[in-house]
């Protein structure tokens, strides 16, 4: 659609009884608590503004949106001036156009007059204020004192902030409080000398604590802080509504574009999993998308040892199904398989299952939700009967009592993070259970009830000994355990439960949480309120992943919080189509809509719709994939836009496994990882260059809208099934609308779910269907899923990951705000001036134990493996801990993981390693010649393909 | 760790994990869930070593296995059916 400026109510909405007001002579009813200034925008009406913005609270200041009401002295403000029943309210009269016309001279007469060469020329309100109000001369002039020769602060390297162009109306210092949450800006000084800062007046906003989210600019009214991209290119003129390709949460953002280049990326006010705010990555990290990285043509090569020959769609296509059917026909029709991508649509990963099973034959297909939160899957089905989370992101505004389990969302869920402080702000009591002291255990304004900090290894003995107290003081719910749960089940977990070995003061010398400390934690979660648990992978990638998922299910059930709003057991599913993947059914034991594969009646629906009978077996996971290379017997890997090798642990195995097959097939954007072993690479594209569905966390189905062409020119939709044509598949979908519908055909859960329903709603929670057509943002309402909800005994069962004499220390691993996974994205946008290397965070005894220095090079060693990075000497992680980050090749974090993993689901066992660390001279010699072997894996070249190789 | 020590292991962490879960119907989820995860050469192979004596597994592992081996159990009770 053409460029508008997204709607702005001067005010933010509120909630109460009707109110009907008259304004300028036209009845207006809005609901009570609401602004004049809001009440007049909804009935189309424009009072003149500055300081005020729909996003944050009201502040007055600005004194343009004067009004004059009946009964009331003087012009009072409109912004905070609240409707009253009755009230008779004028929006224009002379007295106030003088008094407007007053305000406006006074902020142009300390003011650049630059319009025409102002990076917000035609999108600035102050421009547009002075043209409201009939403002015609400046009767101050110009000679006075003024602002207009500060230095402009370049510093970050998406915006700019300009303070000859800050009227300091502090719309940015508000949505920095009150949106992002981190209260980075400020004014400084008073009157004339006031000037907005970011931090100290040593600051600048790259050294300031500005986490680079854009709130500050969405707000800004002028030019003061803008984008270097708008000021670099112009004015957008369309604008697209999609859906970010990050993480989970998810965020609706406005495409702005011209032509087919993209200005910026804004919040999309009506999203609603974000409600118009962002992180730094959605908003501004998506010039990856024209990295010269970029791989455009299709390759192939006989030997991952040649270089790569750039070929035409056709040969590389025919070439991959030759490949797959020959080693089908020499190997078996088990000996190849494909892992679906969980930053691809569902259409896309729907495809790529449906490859598998109807035309490779097998169900070998799996996704990055193996490493992550398949233990989520295998939890949350076997105690509620559904494979997700509970709740949607607004439930978090009518929490009580959050318990947050191994997770930081301020670096890994930053929008939802935001909104989880705002409330916490409200007063919501805080239990943090992490190793490591995550930002949210203090935050400005905020400060957790209760830090936890257990051992890594020990979730679910945590979990037991909250439980073991619950229980044991008589705090559950039994009325709704009793209505809503087997009671028999519930006997057995509370007898269990309840045994001396299992409480607090017992399991301490394990965990090493003061018992304390957790017996207040239990009584304030089961007692508080409204109790919500948000957990991360620091419960799921541990060998007891499943357990600790289901002993979180086993607590809310417990103190009856779930089926209800402010409550619920809240996955924060990493990736922005993770969900989805799974739905999809890219885990080998299950249909899309986590059917099991040997279900009959569900199998039946899907051979009539394909018109192909389908293997009823189990296929293989993806570490199963890679132990079947490794025997020889599993040959060929249609990797859709995942990089195993980087992500998956125990790097040596991993490559050990690509080595050993014969045709790898990568179908990315660029050349990663795993591409150094492949023969075939098909080039995808980003989201920003097709159509199709994500599905976030809270199972909210949003759509992706193509905003340029791809640039390998085809969607990765279109790639999958011209391979599945050449493997003789009559597939002929011209849209993935027609994609969606087969899904809805198909999955219960998505029977009501269409591109057209998507564009009427915005986005739509599944299940949608006859019981619920207008979607489910609250699961489990008035009963489980499966009936009644299953109470499962989770025993305490230590890793086998053990530490000793050589390997004393855990390393545990998470993410950073900057940048996101593997890097392929992130590090390929300015995100790096933040994040260039990942570093070893240590605490200061053990440092200082070793003498080890901030910036060091410490080598790294587990059993597994060794790697080298530099240190940062901290005491957010405990002593005996350390933890790392994954975003760079080059450190290859995964080269020290091992291959333990959850008994129930194989999730990688990444947050307990036992490792030494110890002061290195720099990278190691692997990772000098790991670098090397990448170099030589990416050539393009026109070496011939050898024949004999063949 | 070759395949079938790999195996081993993890039909033993399964049966660690399950045997206070499930109590004397430990054994037949052992067995449900190695039948409703495990591919059929992983099954294959473990059920090979089950009947050669299955060194190396746990007894839960071990009983539960043998129900697979055996074909002794029914068809597993379905899985969970859920309207999705």
């Amino acid at each position: 659609m053409a460029y508008t400026p997204q709607d702005d109510f001067g005010t933010p909405a509120a909630t109460g009884e009707p109110v009907t007001l008259t304004i300028d002579g036209r009845a207006v009813t809005v609901p009570g608590g609401s602004a004049v200034m809001r009440a007049a925008a909804e009935a189309g009406i424009s009072v003149p503004k500055l300081c005020a913005t729909d996003m944050v609270k009201q502040f007055g200041s600005c004194r343009l949106c004067l009004v004059e009401v009946d009964g009331m002295r003087g012009t009072p403000a409109s912004c905070t001036t609240l409707v009253a029943p009755g009230m008779t309210v004028k929006t224009q009269s002379d007295r106030l156009q003088k008094l407007r016309r007053g305000v406006m001279e006074l902020y142009i007469s300390d003011h650049p007059l630059d319009c025409l060469t102002c990076s917000a020329n035609g999108d600035c309100e102050l421009q547009d204020m002075a043209g409201a109000v009939g403002l015609r001369d400046v009767r101050y002039g110009y000679e006075g004192k003024n602002h207009l020769e500060q230095a402009k602060d370049t510093s970050n390297p998406y915006f700019d902030f300009d303070p000859t162009k800050c009227i300091v109306c502090s719309r940015c210092v508000r949505a920095c409080d009150e949106v992002q949450g981190t209260l980075a800006l400020t004014v400084e000084g008073s009157g004339f000398k006031s000037k907005i800062s970011a931090g100290t007046p040593m600051d600048d906003f790259l050294s300031s604590e500005c986490v680079s989210c854009g709130a500050c600019v969405q707000a800004c009214p002028t030019s003061a802080l803008n984008e270097k991209a708008v000021t670099a290119i112009g004015k957008p003129d369309t604008v697209t509504i999609t859906t970010c390709a990050y993480c989970g949460v998810g965020c609706t953002f406005r495409a702005e574009t011209r032509g087919e280049q993209v200005v910026r990326m804004i919040p999309w006010k009506d999203g609603k999993a974000n409600r118009g705010h962002s992180c730094v990555k959605g908003r501004f990290a998506w010039g990856y998308a024209r990295h010269q990285d970029r791989i455009t043509q299709p390759m192939i090569r006989a030997s991952i040892h040649e270089p790569w020959r750039e070929v035409s769609w056709t040969e590389a296509l025919t070439h991959a199904a030759g490949e797959i059917r020959r080693i089908q026909t020499q190997y078996g029709t088990r000996a190849v398989g494909g892992i679906t991508s969980s930053r691809c649509t569902n259409e896309e990963t729907f495809l790529v299952q449906k490859l598998i099973r109807a035309g490779f034959g097998n169900n070998n297909v799996d996704t990055c939700a193996r490493v992550c939160h398949s233990p989520t899957g295998y939890g949350l089905k076997t105690t509620f009967g559904t494979s997700a989370g509970t709740q949607d992101f607004d439930s978090v505004m009518d929490a009580d009592v959050i318990l947050l389990i191994g997770a930081n969302p301020t670096d890994g869920h930053p929008v939802f993070a935001s909104r989880m402080k705002k409330r916490l702000r409200q007063g919501t009591k805080l239990i943090v259970v992490d190793p490591r002291r995550i930002d949210l255990v203090r935050s400005p304004h905020i400060e957790a009830a209760h830090h936890l900090p257990l051992r890594p290894g020990t979730n679910v003995a945590v979990l037991t000994a909250l439980a073991h107290v619950i229980v044991t003081e008589g705090l559950a719910d039994e009325a709704f355990i009793r209505e809503r749960c087997d009671w028999d089940e519930y006997q057995d977990w509370g007898a269990f439960v309840s045994q001396p070995e299992r409480s607090p003061e017992a399991t301490e010398i394990l965990t090493g949480v003061p018992a304390a400390d957790l017996r207040a934690a239990a009584r304030l979660f089961a007692t508080g309120g409204n109790g919500a648990i948000y957990y991360g992978l620091g419960v799921t990638e541990h060998s007891q992943g499943s357990s600790t998922v289901m002993a979180i299910a086993n607590l809310a059930m417990a103190t009856g919080n779930i089926g209800r709003p402010g409550v619920g057991v809240n996955p924060l599913r990493g990736q922005n189509n993770v969900q989805g993947a799974c739905d999809m059914g890219s885990f080998p034991h299950e249909l899309p809509g986590y059917r099991h594969i040997s279900d009959d009646e569900a199998r039946a629906q899907f051979e009539a719709e394909w018109g192909v009978a389908l293997d009823p077996e189990p296929g293989l996971r993806i570490p199963n994939m890679l132990d079947a290379a490794v025997d020889g017997v599993f040959k060929a890997l249609y990797v859709q836009g995942e990089d195993i090798l980087q992500s998956d642990p125990n790097t040596k195995h991993v490559s050990a496994g690509l080595a050993a097959m014969e045709c790898v097939i990568v179908h990315d954007i660029f050349l990663n990882e795993t591409a150094n072993y492949a023969h075939v690479f098909l080039p995808g594209c980003t989201f920003l260059e097709k159509n199709g569905t994500f599905t976030n966390a809270e199972r909210r189905i949003q759509p992706v809208r193509r905003v340029m062409s791809p640039l390998n020119g085809y969607e990765d939709w279109e790639v999958t099934q011209e391979l599945a044509r050449a493997l003789g598949l009559a597939w002929d979908y011209t849209h993935p609308s027609q994609i969606m519908d087969e899904i809805a055909r198909l999955t219960p859960s998505f029977a009501g779910v269409s591109f057209a329903r998507l564009d009427q709603e915005g986005s739509m929670q599944w299940p949608v269907n006859d019981d619920a057509p207008d979607g489910t943002p609250t699961m489990h309402i008035d009963g489980f899923v499966r009936g009644k909800g299953k109470f499962v005994v989770t025993d305490y069962v230590p890793t086998d990951e053990k530490t000793g004499p050589r390997f004393p220390l855990l390393l545990t691993t998470g993410r950073i705000l900057s940048q996101y996974n593997v890097g392929a994205q992130t590090r390929r946008t300015e995100n790096v001036v933040w994040h260039e290397e990942d570093r070893l965070e240590i605490h200061p005894v053990d440092a200082e134990d070793r003498g080890l220095r901030n910036g060091d090079w410490v080598r790294l060693a587990s059993r597994a493996g060794e790697t080298s990075l530099r240190a940062l000497i901290t005491d957010r992680v405990a002593p005996g801990v350390v933890y790392t980050t994954f975003h760079h090749p080059l450190t290859q974090a995964n080269v020290v993981t091992t291959d333990y993993s959850d008994w129930a689901t194989n999730c990688p066992e990444y947050k307990v390693t036992a490792v030494q660390i110890s002061r290195s001279n720099g990278p190691s010699d692997w990772q000098a010649e790991y670098g090397t072997l990448s170099e030589r894996a990416r050539r393009i070249g026109d070496g011939a393909i050898d024949e004999a190789a063949e | 760790m070759n395949t079938i020590d790999r195996l081993v292991h993890m039909a033993n962490h399964i049966g660690a994990n399950i045997a206070t879960m499930a109590g004397d119907a430990a054994p037949a989820m052992l067995a449900e869930h190695v039948e409703q995860f495990w591919d059929p050469r992983m099954k294959s192979i473990i059920i090979s070593h089950v009947r050669e004596g299955g060194a190396g597994l746990n007894p839960l592992p071990l009983a539960g296995l043998r129900r697979l081996a055996g074909d002794e159990i029914a068809a597993a009770p379905p899985p969970c059916r859920e309207n999705h």
